[in-house]
């Protein structure tokens, strides 16, 4: 356990219902706001090319995997590079694969308790969604849930460095997603400056208490 | 600090006790049966590996009619701090059934609301956590326990797990074509696939200052953990074993024990084609040509799920308190690519004081831990 480690955040990418943005960047942009910007899911240049098997991934595993592109962009890291980081995922959220669940039991009722469909089946752990950006972006190092009830935010950024500590990988992806929000925090070690990486302790410090994706990054974006 | 098992116990196919599950193993008969709880004729498969006495129709989950009676005699004893860390993959899945049934008004099956019901059991304050790793979360709970006790953040941790056999798990697993009608064959040559198992347990980790200063026994250490992914497929293993063996190193590499001295690999083994493939060949990138006694339980007590990797740990403790390596059971005509590696038959193991246990789970999560007399 290296606990003199200073470890930094290079990189936050978010999205909701409404927006998707870059923290660091202060990127910001409403959908169909501007004409001609592509949301994440369809900007090939941002997801780093196709990614297999988007259209059948849940709501979860598609804002997932947006959320870690943003986070890259983010910290200026071509998803071709990510491929080469010794980088591991770690996921939060309320519930886990709760929505999943529901929907592989429903269609398996729907089609009269005979068969189940194996493409909904897979969605129904809380990893999937992790597990679905870690094939995208080649994330080899760790993958995990943990979900801390009332911890929020900052119990994940914990959780992450405490990965990092350990070894268990040089650089964390740490997500919080649902069906309708998702954001990443790309941890790591880093030259803290200016438009280089920001000290984990202050963002800890600034996402205190906060729980929505919306509220975060725009704390975040008026802080740093 | 190192980190120490101080206590633990288990409930499996074959009853409660991790003594009636080693004597179960070394009788070399499955603990597989009939499924009753919920109708199989449109499945590939009719059998479980199910805990007897459970009742599908209880009130209360199938999980926690397990925890119940294994948790009972822990409360108000843990020590004060003791971070409690649920494993699961579905928990209490059962009542969510139930609820889109039109059995039960809510859904109820957060794993949040599961970890609530097991502090209550238990007594203890503190929030708690839950981990999810799929068949690796008891594993991926347990490592991350280790590294909570190794900063100093946590003096104690206990690392529950559980998961059940539901319709939702069997006819998901149906929905792969994973299992395996004539039960799970972990590294045979005609093996199909798996057996779906149910357990749950529990292990009190402690820093081993203080485990001394409370006077508490200590069963065995934790000396390494490690995780990795194969970033793959979601459902199929790597088929180089590349991501296995990097996790394997990086345990051994923690622990400070050398490969050499490892005296036997509790596999994940769940009897599918590619998964026990890829494990040899892991466990040969990482021991080289020199085998090293290697079996899996999952043809006796089924795949557990989010249990499968304590049940696991738990097995190798006694394995090494034993000096004793468990049979595969159901292993009868071991594949070509693990002979020299699995046996079917139970193995005297005076020297050993070190062992090795993995798992792998949907998504390509990989674990290692190494365990030390």
């Amino acid at each position: 356990m290296n606990d003199t480690l200073e470890t930094t955040v290079l990189g936050i990418g978010w999205l909701d219902t409404g927006a998707f943005g870059c923290v660091r960047r202060k990127e910001r942009t409403s959908f169909g706001e501007q004409a001609g910007v592509q949301p994440p899911w369809k900007d090939m240049e941002l997801l780093g090319g196709p990614v297999k098997n988007f259209g059948r991934f849940d709501a979860v595993s598609r804002l997932t995997c947006c959320a870690c592109a943003l986070a890259l962009r983010d910290a200026g890291i071509p998803v071709e590079d990510c491929r080469k980081l010794d980088a591991g995922l770690i996921g939060t959220n309320t519930g886990g694969s709760i929505d999943a669940n529901r929907a592989y039991f429903s269609d398996y009722l729907k089609a009269g308790r005979k068969l189940g469909s194996s493409h909904l089946f897979i969605y129904t752990l809380p990893t999937s969604p992790l597990a679905e950006s870690a094939i995208h972006f080649g994330l080899k190092a760790c993958n995990l849930y943990i979900v801390h009830p009332g911890g929020g935010i900052q119990k994940l950024l914990d959780d992450a460095n405490l990965l990092i500590a350990d070894g268990q990988a040089a650089r964390i992806m740490a997500v919080k997603a649902h069906s309708n929000e998702a954001i990443c925090f790309l941890l790591g070690p880093g030259e803290v400056g200016a438009g280089k990486s920001l000290p984990l302790g202050e963002v800890r410090k600034l996402v205190a208490g906060l729980d929505s994706v919306a509220d975060t990054a725009l704390k975040l974006e008026k802080a740093l | 600090m190192s980190v120490v098992v101080v206590e633990h116990d288990l409930v499996t196919a074959y009853g409660p006790g991790l003594g009636k599950c080693w004597q179960g193993l070394l009788s070399g008969k499955p603990a597989f049966s009939r499924v009753e709880r919920f109708n199989t004729d449109a499945f590939q498969c009719h059998i479980a590996a199910l805990v007897p006495s459970l009742n599908a129709s209880d009130s209360s989950s199938l999980v926690m009619q397990m925890m119940r009676p294994l948790l009972n005699p822990l409360k108000g004893k843990l020590p004060a701090g003791t971070e409690v860390i649920l494993a699961s993959t579905t928990g209490e899945v059962d009542l969510m059934q139930r609820h889109l049934l039109g059995e039960a008004k809510a859904d109820e099956s957060r794993l949040e609301l599961l970890l609530e019901k097991i502090q209550g059991l238990l007594q203890v304050r503190g929030k708690g956590l839950v981990v999810s790793a799929a068949c690796a979360s008891a594993s991926v709970a347990v490592a991350h326990a280790g590294m909570l006790i190794e900063s100093g953040r946590k003096e104690s941790v206990l690392v529950v797990a559980c998961d059940a056999v539901s319709e939702f798990v069997y006819s998901g697993f149906s929905s792969l074509m994973a299992l395996d009608p004539e039960g799970a064959r972990p590294f045979d040559r005609s093996r199909k696939g798996l057996t779906i198992g149910e357990a749950a347990g529990y292990v009190l980790l402690m820093g081993s200052e203080s485990a001394r200063r409370g006077k508490r026994n200590v069963l065995c250490e934790v000396a390494g953990w490690g995780l990795s992914c194969d970033a793959n497929h979601m459902t199929g293993s790597s088929r180089d074993g590349v991501p296995l063996s990097m996790a394997i190193q990086k345990a051994l590499r923690k622990s400070g024990v050398v490969s050499g001295s490892i005296g036997s690999i509790s596999a994940h083994g769940t009897g599918t084609p590619y998964n026990d493939s890829m494990e040899i060949k892991a466990f040969r990138l990482a021991f080289g040509k020199t085998p090293v006694p290697t079996y899996s339980v999952k043809g006796a007590i089924g795949h557990t799920m989010g249990a499968a990797a304590l049940v696991d740990m738990l097995v190798a403790i006694k394995s090494l308190d034993e000096r004793v390596v468990p049979p595969s059971v159901n292993a009868r005509d071991i594949d070509p690519e693990a002979a020299g590696w699995v046996s079917s038959s139970a193995i005297q193991a005076s020297g050993m004081n070190a062992v090795l246990s993995t798992n792998s789970g949907f998504g390509g999560i990989n674990t290692a831990l190494v365990l030390k007399s």
